[in-house]
């Protein structure tokens, strides 16, 4: 009968059904849904019973079996409940909005939470995964980039140690029409031993030993052969960046990996094949190229780390540089802790999930706050019920449980509701926050506690209301509730306004922090002129020969203005680094740099001056063989003052220096500027040119476009790409700019849970006062005098709120701007922003429901 | 004792209830129904109005027997009793009576 319907809906109907019908009641709906299954199919069928059962009252107003118990008196509670709301239907309508809009908020801040807390768990073997790190003991700095040593040493030394090393490399796959694949790693055959990702076909122990055996995923499996057994099958491996080419032989299919995986991968090579072709990588503990993971069971890892001290003596000698050591990183941490690893682009930020959870909590909080707020507030209307229950023989702890269960009932409600917004809601969501939450994370039990907590929050408001009603006497309930009213109004109101404020406050002060600090991002000056700069890149290693013509045939176009050939993009990666040594230097401290390969038009593409000295004289010639333009930052780093002329050597050769150029951030702001040596270089090498930059001028760019594709299709058979350089830069801060849009977004959540509050308690303020409103109304008091008295009550509670809101607001985002290099100064901007927006926000409610009120004649409501 | 008027929709499921003949219940019914008279509506509102036939007194009901179909759960087959004959005889009548007072040029045949 094909796969079961889901049992909740069952479960569903058996708790609101009579068991009378019960049985045939299910029968009819399978045999409906067997019916359905047959037509639509599975999955429909299934959405079809779900409807069928949920939207059809009627089924559950079938006659339940005859009740027993003290059903009759809770049955009055309930019945009194929604007399009162209906009573008050405003009030209780903004109660149990304000609850389901704070809830729905918080549980789509959950989901996030969730998702993001989600990655690498599914792992089998996950608690016992390492990320082996470089680590440098004197700075403290960590990178994930390894050598082949550190993986093939902690082996040898440790043969309990289960070790996988990844080496990402893009390689083209097929024939005549070849696919990039860019998510490929070489990697070794302990693959399947270390991480779980399910095989489709093929067997895993062997599925990457020796040499020319492929792993491919079902997506690209698909793709290429267009079916998932694909096994046996042989396919041409063009690599990249070695310039070889394999036939490589289909040894397994794994399903694609889940989402939260921070390994994602389309295809996996054989490690055997990385050796073949890069010699240093059996050798050189230089050559960091991959990523190592160590499985390492029964919590043998403290073991490895007491260790590695001695395994650095060992194998560099009795002097090691100092900046050398080892580190291993728990798999459940590589994904939200990995936000100081330099190009570690797979990452969240365990910062802003603190940050976005603690979002939620005071959203929470302010639905709580609310809801008590407005439920202890709507009590006291009804004092007169409670003191007529009280002389019908009803005990306090009758009534403490007869607010307690109203409380309860509405906080459920409401909490349904929200969740339904979030369930049918969270694409949408996703949509407008540029997220990719699921709900597949959420188990059964998750769903359990969330429950809890609504009946949680519904004791918790309801339990200051009840125990204040129950301690009313029995009798004289009118001048009860009069003690009841001006009581009430005492500290624990005012505590809540005022936690209230703070809360909105901080709100505010962060989220404008936040704005301001992408806003600067964005605006900040690059050094560099970055508009109407386009981007190529070349990725076929026998155009990159014939650059140079290709250069000047895009030159020749009408609408450029210049042209050149770099060996970096724009941001760029900066993935080369080599030695730099000069007379004078402290032998023990060797120096990195930065190299660039570059034509002699680079500096005025992109708009860079010249500090010092002057361009390349030409471009390929034995002249740029031995001549290195540095940046101010290079020259900072090696410190003579009159460097032009001097000689310096990098990567083992020496050049003469021959120009200083301006810092420019080539980088995103995420990094610092770094010591840069720019060269012109020949084809051939890592570092030769393979992009070229195009300075194109304004209002011409489509046909632009058009006319270099042109071009293009005479160079090379691959695709015309392109991309804009400012672009790219914004694009570098797409995460600043979805966080903020994020945090904005619920901010306002929070404020409108905030002023739907305020709403609410200065409408109960207005009618316990109508009285008195009113006769100050007759003896002639104006309506700014009203909204005077009115909003006395609020003013001192809104000046502590700020005294309180505003040093934790700037402490907490100080601690967050500390994340970047480049950071706004904190100033009195946002707070003065916050507490306006606040004020205006408060005056204007307490205006409008004044406005409300002075509509009715007051003589009608002392008449009354 | 609710009243033992006849609703309209009542009356076509309880016209379904007795052409069945002692087959029927819920699934059929709606089957019945929708292939005779192209009407269609949700299986709770059979249920329902199953259910009120029943406390009118106009349809009675049992259990059937369970089969691996439906999930192993039994059906309730209902049958038309004597009230329920009498209630729909009754109605025919009254319609038919107002049928036959009808002008025939009013309805455009005559």
């Amino acid at each position: 009968m094909g796969k079961a319907p889901p049992n909740w809906v069952f479960h569903f109907l058996r708790i609101t059904c009579s068991a009378r019908h019960l049985d045939e009641l299910e029968g009819d709906l399978l045999e409906f849904y067997e019916r359905d299954v047959a037509s639509v199919g599975h999955r429909r069928a299934q959405r079809k019973l779900i409807w069928r059962v949920l939207l059809s009252p009627r089924l559950y107003r079938l006659p339940s079996l005859p009740s027993f118990g003290p059903s009759l008196m809770y049955r009055n509670y309930f019945k009194v409940a929604v007399r009162s709301a209906r009573r008050y239907k405003e009030a209780s309508f903004i109660q149990i909005a304000g609850l389901t809009l704070g809830l729905a908020a918080v549980l789509y801040i959950a989901l996030f939470v969730k998702n993001e807390l989600a990655y690498d768990a599914f792992h089998a073997q996950g608690d016992d995964i390492y990320r082996v790190l470089r680590f440098d003991p004197i700075t403290g700095a960590r990178g994930h980039a390894t050598s082949s040593r550190h993986g093939q040493t902690l082996h040898a030394e440790f043969p309990f140690l289960t070790v996988c090393r990844l080496g990402n490399d893009p390689v083209k796959l097929g024939e005549q029409s070849t696919t990039l694949v860019e998510q490929f790693f070489w990697t070794d055959s302990t693959f399947f031993d270390v991480f779980t990702f399910p095989v489709l076909q093929g067997d895993p122990s062997t599925a990457l030993t020796g040499v020319n055996r492929l792993v491919i995923t079902r997506s690209l499996s698909e793709q290429l052969f267009g079916t998932v057994q694909s096994v046996g099958k042989s396919l041409p491996v063009k690599v990249y960046d070695a310039d070889r080419e394999f036939h490589m032989e289909v040894s397994a299919v794994v399903e694609d990996p889940p989402r939260h995986s921070h390994i994602q991968f389309r295809a996996l090579g054989s490690m055997g094949n990385a050796e073949m072709m890069y010699e240093q990588l059996v050798s050189s503990w230089g050559f960091s190229w991959l990523r190592t993971y160590v499985y390492a069971p029964n919590q043998s890892i403290q073991q490895v780390e007491a260790g590695i001290p001695q395994l650095i003596t060992k194998y560099l000698g009795d002097q090691p540089p100092d900046n050398f050591g080892i580190a291993f990183q728990p798999l459940h941490e590589v994904y939200l802790q990995s936000n100081d690893i330099p190009k570690n682009t797979f990452a969240g930020s365990l910062r802003n999930l603190y940050i976005f959870g603690s979002i939620g909590l005071a959203i929470l909080l302010l639905s709580i706050l609310n809801y008590v707020n407005l439920s202890s507030a709507r009590t006291s209307t009804r004092v007169t019920e409670v003191g007529i229950r009280r002389v019908l023989g009803s005990r306090k702890k009758h009534i403490v449980s007869q607010f307690l269960l109203e409380s309860v009932f509405f906080s459920v409600l409401s909490g349904v509701l929200a969740s339904l917004i979030v369930i049918l809601g969270y694409r949408g969501l996703n949509g407008l926050f540029d997220l990719q939450l699921s709900l597949g994370v959420v188990t059964p039990r998750d769903w359990g506690l969330v429950f809890l907590c609504f009946v949680g929050i519904g004791i918790l408001a309801g339990l200051l209301p009840s125990l204040l009603t129950a301690k009313l006497p029995s009798l004289h309930s009118d001048h009860a509730a009069l003690h009841f009213r001006v009581h009430n109004w005492t500290l624990s109101r005012k505590l809540f306004i005022g936690l209230q404020y703070t809360v909105t406050l901080i709100l505010l002060v962060s989220t404008g922090i936040i704005y301001q600090q992408y806003q600067f991002l964005r605006n900040f000056d690059l050094g560099f002129d970055a508009e109407q700069l386009i981007h190529v890149p070349i990725e076929d290693r026998q155009l990159q020969a014939r650059l140079g013509k290709l250069k000047n045939e895009i030159k020749a176009l009408p609408s450029v203005i210049s042209v050149t050939a770099t060996g970096e993009d724009l941001p760029s990666r900066l993935q080369n680094t080599w030695d730099l040594s000069w007379s004078g230097i402290n032998p023990a401290e060797p120096r990195g740099i930065d190299v660039v390969g570059v034509d002699r038009d680079y500096f005025g593409v992109v708009g860079v001056d010249f500090v010092q000295g002057q361009n390349f004289q030409y471009d390929f010639d034995i002249d740029s063989a031995h001549s290195v333009v540095l940046n101010e930052q290079a020259a900072a780093l090696i410190g003579t003052d009159d460097l032009i002329g001097k000689r310096i050597q990098i990567g083992q050769r020496d050049r003469t220096v021959v120009g200083i150029v301006q810092d420019h951030h080539n980088l995103t702001l995420h990094s610092k500027l770094v010591p840069i040596a720019y060269f012109v270089f020949p084809t051939g090498f890592r570092v030769s040119p393979d992009n070229l930059l195009i300075k194109a001028a304004p209002s011409q760019i489509p046909i632009l476009i058009g006319q270099m594709q042109k071009t293009w299709e005479q160079f090379s058979p691959d695709p015309f790409t392109y991309n804009f350089v400012d672009d790219a830069f914004a694009a570098a801060y797409q995460n600043e700019q979805r966080f903020s849009h994020l945090i904005g977004s619920f901010s306002f959540i929070a404020i409108v849970i905030s002023v739907i509050g305020l709403f609410g308690l200065i409408l109960f303020t207005i009618q316990y006062k109508l009285k008195e409103i009113s006769l100050r109304r007759v003896f002639g008091a104006s309506q700014m005098e009203v909204i005077q008295l009115l909003s006395k009550e609020f003013v001192r509670v809104f000046a502590l709120a700020i005294l309180l809101a505003v040093p934790v607001a700037l402490y907490f985002m100080n601690l967050w701007l500390t994340d970047y290099t480049y950071r706004i100064r904190l100033s009195g901007v946002s707070p003065a922003i916050a507490i306006l927006l606040c004020a205006l926000i408060s005056g204007f409610v307490i205006y409008a429901l004044v406005q409300r009120t002075s509509r009715v004649n007051p003589s009608e409501i002392l008449s009354e | 004792m609710k009243g033992t008027h006849l609703g309209e929709f009542e009356e076509l499921v309880l016209l379904a209830v007795g052409v069945l003949n002692g087959a029927g219940y819920g699934v059929r019914i709606y089957d019945e129904i929708r292939e005779q008279t192209g009407r269609t509506c949700s299986i709770s509102t059979i249920h329902s109005t199953l259910n009120r036939l029943e406390e009118k007194g106009f349809i009675s009901s049992h259990r059937g027997g369970a089969t691996d179909k439906r999930g192993g759960r039994s059906k309730r087959i209902y049958t038309i009793n004597g009230a329920g004959e009498k209630a729909l005889a009754k109605v025919r009548e009254q319609r038919e009576k107002l049928w036959q007072l009808m002008p025939k040029h009013t309805l455009g045949y005559g």
